[in-house]
């Protein structure tokens, strides 16, 4: 069942929980943050191996699933995108969370780590860089302009997913959900994050923080995973070796494991169960 | 996540049910029913839900007059009736068969809808589940007339041992809480029906594989009753689990739901 709240802004914003852990003992919240052009839905696979440890929260990003799509004239910026989360946890009555973040999910998971670090108890970013700043995404939103997202992310498709290795309905299914989204707010929402890069401010996150890196990763600058580690004090870093960008998508197997596996480390008190 | 929703059964009554599903959204998947023991709800199996729900598409009903279903007081209680209510549920969610997992009473009444309906089950799970309660049972432990005078917690609570063995102070509250719904009216008819038939040997008849997990020992059910059920089974898989009571299916919800998956992915392999 879909539930929303309102965004400071009047944005509404749907969530979804998923928590198979026994009620009787303290809860303990995960956040989960999908990419660009996804939405809640795309985490179905990696939601049974993690509710039955946590209380699982998926947003719908403003303008994605069935989150409202923001007016023209709203304000699209980093700032907001992690407000929306900082009122989905008020409007829960989450204090603190463990934050997963998919790509641009990840943007605003770090967002939420770095101006508020009291929120969240841990971070969890999967191909995930501080921002998308440069011309590849200029290029795809160009691309879906002129010859429609089918097309556009169709021709790109080998930057995300091993097509072959992995199932062709799987990566059917992804090119349906994505060709949902209302391009003119993904030119807004990507666009911003093509002109943007927060390196400079990871520093600031002091959060036990698990850097899952895609070895083939073709989208966004690979090496900026290396800076990430070495400037996040806490963190640790993990390569899929010769994983394209959707690891998120297509090993939602491994991403629970590494998941369940980093939360226990961190926070063993938390996981005895 | 977890969709709540009712639908309204043949004879008018409005019924609950849970239903969780993970799967690959581009494939058919099969149905899994879960269904609740007597004196409890369909949140007694939440645990059960992350260990199948990216396979299978799970539903768990609220059995009628426990939970959030309607109790349909007016309305004649039978097997049949009963039996109805599970394979309207299998109608109503698009389920032509399903594999089907009943804990104690739950189980009764999938098997009185397997004797029915054979071809709407894939396989029948049964959890300390005996072929109707046999008609000593709760004669010997005064069910109902305790149930009357003291009311379903107090009942549940004198008898939580029997039931969910050492589970810690917490777990059994909760497994107390989550029998609400369920009314001393209700139970005057539902305990009563569960003990009018006893019938192991029209077990003969399933065609499909059927679990039986069983507490080793049970303490509110006597082993030859779950042995008699295994001999008359044409295709039986029989699991014991030491120390575990009677209501294990909600006490030590992991390890049975990893029986079942066992269980299912053998039938799979074959």
């Amino acid at each position: 069942m879909t539930r929303t709240f309102a965004a400071s802004d009047g944005v509404k914003i749907a969530y979804y929980v998923d928590d198979f852990a026994d009620p009787w003992k303290p809860s303990r919240a995960l956040v989960m943050l999908h990419a660009a052009m996804g939405s809640a839905q795309r985490f179905y696979s990696m939601v049974p191996g993690l509710a039955r440890y946590l209380h699982v929260v998926r947003l719908d990003t403003r303008g994605h699933g069935a989150s409202q799509v923001p007016a023209p004239d709203t304000v699209m910026n980093k700032q907001r995108v992690m407000q929306d989360v900082v009122e989905a946890l008020d409007h829960l009555g989450i204090d603190r969370a463990h934050v997963l973040g998919a790509s641009a999910g990840g943007y605003a998971a770090q967002q939420l780590a770095i101006h508020h670090p009291g929120r969240v108890k841990s971070l969890m970013l999967f191909a995930a860089t501080p921002g998308f700043k440069g011309e590849q995404g200029k290029r795809w939103l160009k691309m879906a302009a002129e010859q429609g997202m089918r097309k556009a992310f169709g021709d790109t498709i080998d930057e995300r997913f091993p097509v072959g290795e992995c199932e062709q309905g799987l990566v059917d299914w992804f090119m349906d959900e994505i060709c949902k989204n209302d391009l003119a707010w993904l030119a807004r929402y990507i666009g911003y994050w093509t002109d943007t890069d927060f390196m400079d401010e990871v520093d600031k996150i002091r959060c036990p923080t698990l850097i899952i890196r895609p070895g083939s990763e073709p989208i966004g600058s690979p090496s900026l995973y290396g800076e990430m580690k070495e400037r996040i004090t806490n963190s640790e870093l993990i390569t899929y070796n010769g994983a394209g960008h959707n690891v998120y998508d297509y090993l939602p197997e491994r991403c629970v494991r590494d998941t369940l596996a980093f939360l226990k480390k961190h926070f063993p008190a938390e996981f005895l169960h | 996540m977890t969709s709540e929703a009712t639908f309204v059964a043949s004879d008018g009554v409005r019924l609950f049910y849970r239903f969780d599903d993970h799967t690959d959204p581009w494939k058919d998947a099969p149905y899994l029913v879960l269904v609740h023991p007597g004196i409890g709800s369909s949140e007694r199996l939440f645990a059960w839900i992350p260990h199948f729900s990216r396979h299978y598409r799970v539903a768990r009903p609220d059995l009628r007059g426990h939970g959030k279903s309607e109790a349909g007081l007016d309305k004649p209680l039978t097997h049949e009736r009963l039996a109805l209510d599970f394979v309207e549920l299998l109608d109503h969610v698009g389920a032509r068969k399903a594999h089907v997992m009943g804990s104690s009473a739950g189980g009764m009444v999938a098997m009185q809808a397997a004797f029915r309906w054979p071809d709407r089950f894939e396989s029948l799970a049964l959890y300390a589940a005996t072929a109707g309660i046999h008609p000593d049972r709760p004669k010997k432990g005064n069910w109902l007339e305790r149930v009357a005078t003291g009311g379903v917690r107090q009942f549940l609570t004198e008898t939580a041992r029997d039931r969910i063995g050492d589970a810690s102070p917490e777990h059994v509250k909760w497994y107390i809480d989550s029998a609400e719904g369920v009314t001393v009216d209700a139970l005057a008819r539902f305990v009563p029906l569960m003990a009018s038939e006893y019938y192991p040997e029209k077990l003969a008849q399933f065609e499909f594989p059927v679990l039986m997990a069983v507490p080793d020992p049970d303490p509110m059910v006597d082993r030859s009753q779950y042995d008699e059920m295994r001999r008359q089974l044409k295709h039986c898989t029989f699991v014991t689990i030491p120390g575990a009571g009677h209501s294990m299916t909600a006490e030590i919800p992991d390890r049975c739901a990893e029986i079942l998956r066992n269980f299912l992915d053998e039938m799979e392999r074959k």
